[in-house]
């Protein structure tokens, strides 16, 4: 009885002795297996038991006697934390046989996370075989230990704007406010393991826009410890303005939390446009990397467009810079560095391509952070120069053709070759040498304008034919291209001898012969030259009628190069002169000028002497008025000598009588050959004389009635003219 | 008879126009001895000088006009409301013919007055105008393909021959002599009394009668007819003569006359019973 008084706690005290005085080897085997894992443990051990919260996990205890007798195994007591309970009917009280064992199932169900304690107890003792006097043993008390753990993942989040760690739940919400265009804002996810047993994120995983991302993710699955804590990063960069969104996936334990992870982006926005001018609205929408095309732009000449920033975003942004590259492009009007723009507000600048080369060209347009590709098309046609004068020499506009040397009059030559290496026909109005008489020709140049098609070519050659000695000089003017030419030749020769042609000597005054003038050989270069008459009047002054033909007494002439005769103002190989009437000397002295200007005419040029003889008079006309009372001859002649001494004048008459008056003139032929008057006649002379008719009336009627005639001679110191006659007029 | 006394002096032969030096100048000299002196009268763009040399039909600064007492040292002007073309004087340079805006007038000299005035007509060109001492007026019209001479007879034209192609007419009293490329004919009263042909020569430049002579000037040559009648004969020239004129003031006719400074003035005179050419320089 009093044992069955004892209370429970006594019983499992008592029992607990007998089992501590037993030999293991004899007493109870403990052994606790969870799933798969079997452990013996000693009495009194605690075994530790992760779980989950809200789920159920059975372990087994399972006592085995060990001992050779029997064992009396007490009622079982479940003591300590509610989160474990023993399952199904106790397989105790029960005596077991040697080698015999009961199982107790034990539930453990955290309800949280905390730590839970329990202990299963009850008592044993052994009893003595039946039908022995043994006394059952003590009680001894067998105790398993049961401590319960479970993870328990918690989430929280701390924005890198303020530091603060935000709780986190399923559902929750994470918002990324103020994210600057283009840069990344973070956001760190906390997962804490708040409970007491190891928890295990299973997954993470982003869904939604990508300007959210997830960032530094561990290896998953991943174990976090109790107590401890693994984080990673959501990483919001918004490419443009406005909000995203997207749903973070949280996978631990079992459960899975969705987040929303919303961002949103401030800041400027950059709208470009691409417009043909100022004026224009309607414009193309650039992209950055995008391209602005400027078109076909002619070699040589400028295009431009203008593009409009546009600051679309929310905030106001800066442009920091506007630059340029690329051969032929540049900007016009470009902002200043750093300029702001307002929300909404815009800027222009243009962009300007010059046309340098042909096909495409490129550049770079960098617009603050954006940058955009620029291209252009030239097109028209590139003219490319060389000559040819033994090698071949490429030319720039302005450079020098060097013909090959030449003596003077002589030639030589190089080809000059225009090549056009565009796209487009190139024409060529002008082709020509600078200057008049210039010693370089142009020989085979083609019909202009000339037209050369690309990748075609047109030549023409350079004829260098010098007039000077030294350096020659000229200029090439090939469109709008020059080029120097230059040519060197040698000096000039003498002028070869000449010679006189024609009249020469004693000429017949009052006449009019030709000379001409004749070189012994051609000259290389063109000769001009004048012929310079002097007079040298035998007596008192010169005879001003002695002129050459084309008046005066100078007269030009040319002797073309290559040729022998001069070829006179008259355009004619002999110039006529005029003798005159009065006697002197006609010098003619030439002088011969070659092209450039220099003189070849010899130090004592070959003069063509002509000489006027003192002749007899001679008479050119008579003229007979016959009046009442007198009969008056005029006679019209010419005197080499300036000077007569007398008229003879014979009165012939139709009866066949007649009568010689010889009037002495010499004094007034002096008194006229001595007046300056008398320079413009020579010895050109008119004499009048007057023959007085006497008697009556009737006398001197019957006299010219049979007057006939009269016959004129003239006299100087040289001699009597012939006879001429006149009759009555 | 007696002898009484002698006076020597020098020659003049005439007055001519010299366009480079826009006056009328005197010829000093004889015809191959001869050269241009001093002006008679300056300031002249064009001028035909009468056969006399003392009038010119010229134009001035004040257009043109008919100049009478040329050389006396106070010449009289008589302005012609003619745009003068062409001119043609009478042998003795009494009668001077011009034509020009349209019209066809025909001076007295002596009296400065215009003695008759005819209307060109449409599509015929007056390619030479004759006109004689009495003032009678003979004109060569051209129309491209012949030459058809015609007198202004009683106010109106009276035809008097035909030479083809191109011709010149000159007049002396009654006579007018009609001269093509290759033909010469002489009308009298109106009637041919000759014509005889003349080796092709182009164009001739001029026709004057003279010493009882048809002188019809080429640009090579002259070809010299017996106003009777008989064998034309051929004065070769050394120069292209572009007119026949008669000289004023003086005799023979101008051959050539320069428009430019350094050309040949050349003209013709008889000598004896010969046609010769000789140039007349004209000085610095």
């Amino acid at each position: 009885m009093m044992r069955q008084r004892m209370t429970r706690t006594g019983r499992l005290l008592a029992w607990g002795v007998l089992a501590a005085g037993m030999a293991w080897g004899q007493g109870i085997l403990i052994t606790v297996r969870e799933g798969d894992i079997t452990r013996q443990i000693a009495n009194g051990t605690t075994v530790e038991f992760a779980g989950k919260v809200g789920e159920g996990k059975d372990i087994f205890v399972e006592l085995q006697y060990l001992g050779a007798f029997r064992a009396e195994l007490g009622e079982p007591a479940l003591t300590g934390s509610g989160d474990f309970r023993l399952m199904g009917a106790a397989p105790t009280p029960r005596v077991l046989q040697p080698r015999e064992k009961v199982v107790f199932e034990v539930r453990f169900e955290p309800s949280s996370s905390r730590r839970s304690l329990a202990q299963l107890g009850l008592l044993v003792r052994e009893l003595p075989p039946p039908d022995s006097n043994l006394l059952p043993g003590a009680y001894a008390l067998i105790s398993v230990g049961f401590t319960g753990t479970a993870p328990e993942l918690k989430y929280a989040y701390v924005l890198a704007a303020d530091g603060n760690v935000q709780p986190l739940a399923d559902g929750g919400l994470i918002r990324i406010a103020k994210t600057p265009v283009n840069q990344a804002t973070f956001a760190t996810v906390l997962v804490i393991n708040e409970g007491t047993a190891a928890g295990r994120l299973e997954s993470v995983q982003m869904e939604g826009a990508a300007e959210l991302s997830l960032n530094q993710v561990p290896l998953m699955p991943v174990t976090v410890g109790a107590g401890q804590a693994v984080q990673f990063r959501i990483r919001y960069e918004p490419k443009d303005l406005g909000e995203h969104a997207a749903t973070l996936r949280l996978e631990g334990e079992g459960r899975v939390a969705r987040v929303r992870v919303e961002g949103a982006s401030q800041g400027a926005k950059w709208a470009y446009e691409v417009l043909p001018d100022l004026a224009g609205d309607a414009g193309v929408r650039l992209l950055p990397d995008g391209v602005v095309d400027l078109g076909e732009v002619e070699l040589g000449k400028r295009k431009r467009v203008w593009v409009r920033v546009k600051n679309t975003g929310n905030e106001e942004g800066v442009v920091a810079g506007v630059a340029v590259s690329g051969l032929g492009f540049a900007l016009v009007d470009p902002p200043l560095a750093q300029t702001p723009v307002r929300a909404g507000g815009e800027l222009w600048f243009g962009v300007q391509a010059t046309g340098v080369q042909t096909g495409r060209q490129t550049g770079r347009l960098r617009v603050g952070a954006d940058t955009f590709l620029l291209t252009a098309f030239g097109f028209g046609p590139v003219l490319e120069y060389s000559y040819q004068a033994g090698g071949v020499v490429g030319l720039e506009s302005g450079g020098q053709v060097a013909v090959p040397a030449a003596a003077i009059g002589q030639t030589t030559a190089a080809m000059f070759v225009i090549r056009n290496t565009g796209n487009r026909p190139a024409t060529i109005g002008s082709i020509g040498v600078s200057g008049a008489g210039s010693p370089f020709q142009l020989a085979n140049v083609p019909a202009l304008p000339l037209v050369i098609e690309p990748d075609g070519h047109a030549e023409f050659r350079i004829e260098f034919t010098p007039k000077l000695p030294g350096l020659n000089t000229a200029v090439l003017y090939v469109g709008p291209a020059f080029f120097n030419l230059t040519g060197t030749a040698a000096a000039l020769p003498e002028l070869p001898g000449y010679r006189w042609e024609g009249a020469s000597g004693v000429v017949a005054p009052f006449a009019q012969p030709a000379v001409g003038l004749t070189l012994q050989s051609p000259y290389p270069l063109t000769l001009r030259g004048t012929v310079l008459m002097t007079v040298d009047a035998a007596n008192f002054g010169a005879d001003a009628a002695v002129q050459f033909s084309t008046g005066g007494r100078s007269v030009s002439f040319v002797i073309p190069a290559g040729q022998t005769r001069a070829v006179f103002a008259n355009g004619s190989t002999t110039i006529r002169l005029q003798t005159g009437t009065a006697a002197g000397r006609i010098v003619l002295t030439p002088s011969f000028v070659a092209e450039g200007g220099i003189d070849r005419t010899p130090e004592r040029p070959l003069a063509l002497e002509l000489t006027v003889p003192e002749l007899a008079p001679v008479v050119l006309a008579a003229r007979l008025e016959a009046g009442l009372t007198a009969l008056n001859v005029t006679v019209t002649g010419y005197t080499t000598t300036r000077n007569l001494t007398k008229v003879e004048v014979t009165v012939r008459r139709k009866s066949g009588k007649s009568e010689t008056f010889s009037f002495d003139v010499a004094q007034a032929a002096q008194l006229w050959f001595g007046s300056a008057a008398s320079l413009s006649s020579g010895g050109l002379f008119s004499a009048a004389v007057q023959i007085g008719v006497s008697g009556t009336a009737e006398e001197r009627a019957r006299l010219l009635a049979d007057l006939e005639g009269v016959s004129v001679r003239v006299s100087n110191e040289r001699g009597t003219s012939a006879e001429i006659s006149a009759s009555v007029v | 008879m007696a002898m009484a006394w002698g006076q020597v002096e020098g020659v003049r032969s005439g007055v001519m126009f010299d366009a480079p030096k826009k006056a009328v100048r005197v010829v000093e000299g004889v015809a191959g001895g001869a050269h241009l002196g001093g002006e008679v009268l300056g300031g002249v763009e064009a001028a035909w000088v009468s056969p006399s040399g003392k009038a010119a039909v010229v134009r001035g600064s004040g257009g043109w006009m008919l100049i009478r007492g040329l050389g006396s040292g106070s010449p009289e002007e008589q302005r012609l409301e003619v745009e003068v073309e062409r001119a043609g004087w009478s042998a003795g340079g009494r009668y001077v013919a011009v034509a020009g805006s349209g019209v066809i007038e025909v001076w007295d000299v002596e009296t400065a007055e215009r003695v008759a005035q005819a209307g060109l007509g449409e599509g015929r060109e007056a390619a030479s105008l004759a006109v004689n001492d009495e003032g009678e007026l003979a004109v060569a019209w051209f129309d491209g393909e012949e030459t058809t001479l015609e007198a202004w007879r009683r106010g109106t034209w009276e035809e008097w021959g035909r030479v083809r192609r191109r011709g010149a007419a000159g007049m002396l009293g009654a006579r007018v002599a009609l001269a093509g490329e290759s033909e010469v004919a002489l009308i009298e009263d109106g009637r041919e009394k000759w014509r005889t042909a003349v080796e092709g020569r182009g164009a001739p430049v001029g026709v004057a009668l003279e010493h009882g002579e048809v002188v019809v000037g080429y640009a090579g040559a002259l070809v010299v007819c017996p106003i009777a009648g008989g064998d034309a004969r051929v004065v070769e020239l050394e120069v292209e003569a572009n007119r026949l004129e008669r000289l004023g003031g003086g005799e023979g006719f101008l051959l050539r006359a320069r428009n430019r400074e350094g050309e040949e003035i050349w003209v013709a005179v008889r000598r004896g019973d010969e046609w010769k050419a000789y140039f007349v320089p004209a000085g610095e």
